[in-house]
């Protein structure tokens, strides 16, 4: 059970590290490769996230049961 | 606890990664409830958290470029957007932002970015603490002296907008005719600022806007921030392409942002604004001594990892600080809506 327990954070770690290398080698490489492409994509894939993450959290407060479109509280 | 450090392959350094989620998350609250973007708050606090100055300007306007586009959005909605003017603007703002940019670049290659633009903080900063104040002070101050202060004023910008220089062109939106040159100048000189100090610029062109070229308030905020989704962008473009962004730091960063500015958009439902507003002037004070604290780390090397670390507690602790107490008031004005949520019912019902 020991032995089960100490493999597991080493492969854990040696999965995130073995990530974090792929994460920086993509994006080392992009940049390297075309400035340009690298910058397009980067203001693409920020843009995206930005615009995906303001509708879900949209859609989580209103699924809280937050009013967005009344200012009734506010105004008491 | 190393897996609190992430790597930043654009920049080559480890980060602590909570430090950037609690700066997105607090500065997209503080940035939500008081309608200013904050990025007079995120730019010291990535150089304070570890990014190289050119670095922490590129990071800051990239994460503003995705925040910016929603709020324009939704103030597109409402019609508070002076396309023709914002167009006209545009011109001016690429072209100022690039000049600010090229600055940045010039004054890393010269050695001296870091000390320009932490000198240039401290007195856009001091300028900020000293809007607030004011602000704070004309409460109490009588409405005759108000009146004559913001007349003083008025009778200069009023000079600025008769001289008609040719093109004279109209707005119907905003509702005013002046010269072309007026809002290409005011595009061009909160161009250069934004991209001096990576900063959205709402407020100077916001002012400048209402006072320089007479629109209307909700025309101005509405148009200042479809400029600044544009600046935004084309600094998020510039910046990469100069190899000056982070984009993992961009994206943790967004990931604390987005949620932030919606509880901070909503909280103003909730919340009245001048005790706020009084915190927000402690921050930006705080905000402030933490820059001058980095800054003489530089100065003073025997006692710079202590300064350094005491520039870092103290302005995510400042963010998190003033966020919080946001929060605090959002949860318990959602609690009071949601309670009388039911009551309000009956009363419909009967």
């Amino acid at each position: 059970m020991r032995a089960k327990d100490a493999v597991l954070p080493e492969t854990t770690l040696e999965l995130a590290s073995r990530l974090s290398r792929k994460w920086r080698r993509f994006w080392t490489g992009l940049y390297d490769a075309n400035r340009l492409r690298f910058a397009i994509v980067t203001v693409l894939i920020v843009v995206i996230v930005g615009v995906i993450l303001g509708i879900l959290t949209d859609a989580l407060m209103r699924r809280l049961g937050i009013d967005l479109n009344s200012r009734e509280a506010g105004e008491e | 606890m190393s897996w609190l450090y992430a790597n930043m392959p654009m920049a080559g350094m480890e980060i602590f990664w909570p430090g950037l989620l609690i700066l997105g998350f607090g500065v997209g609250v503080i940035g939500g409830f008081f309608g200013i973007g904050g990025g007079w708050m995120v730019t010291p606090g990535l150089n304070i958290l570890g990014f190289p100055m050119a670095f922490a300007i590129g990071t800051d306007v990239t994460h503003m470029a995705g925040k910016s586009l929603v709020s324009t959005f939704r103030h597109t909605r409402f019609g508070n957007v002076d396309y023709r003017l914002g167009t006209v603007m545009v011109l001016g703002t690429v072209c100022g932002f690039e000049a600010g940019a090229q600055t940045v670049m010039w004054l890393e290659r010269v050695g001296k970015v870091e000390l320009y633009v932490r000198l240039a903080y401290l007195v856009l900063l001091a300028f900020i603490a000293r809007v607030i104040v004011a602000d704070l002070q004309s409460r109490r101050r009588s409405a005759s002296d108000s009146l004559r202060v913001a007349r003083s004023g008025a009778i200069v910008f009023q000079r600025l907008r008769g001289m008609e220089l040719p093109p004279v062109v109209r707005f119907p939106c905003a509702g005013i005719r002046c010269s072309l040159w007026l809002p290409v100048g005011v595009g061009l000189a909160t161009g250069w600022l934004c991209g001096l100090l990576g900063i959205g610029g709402g407020l100077v062109r916001v002012p400048a806007l209402i006072y320089l070229l007479g629109c209307p308030t909700h025309v101005a905020v509405g148009t200042d921030l479809f400029e600044v989704a544009i600046s935004g962008l084309y600094g998020a473009a510039t910046y990469t392409y100069k190899g000056r962004t982070e984009p993992a730091a961009v994206l943790i960063m967004l990931l604390g942002a987005s949620v932030g500015a919606q509880i901070g958009s909503v909280a103003t439902k909730y919340v009245r604004g001048y005790r706020i507003r009084s915190l927000l002037a402690v921050a930006v004070m705080g905000c402030a001594f933490s820059i001058a604290l980095k800054l003489l780390a530089t100065i003073q090397s025997p006692a710079r990892v202590a300064l350094e670390r005491a520039a870092t507690i103290l302005i995510l602790g400042l963010v998190a600080a003033l966020a919080c107490e946001i929060l605090r008031q959002f949860v318990s004005g959602v609690r009071r809506e949601r309670a009388a949520a039911p009551k309000a019912a009956i009363h419909g019902a009967r």
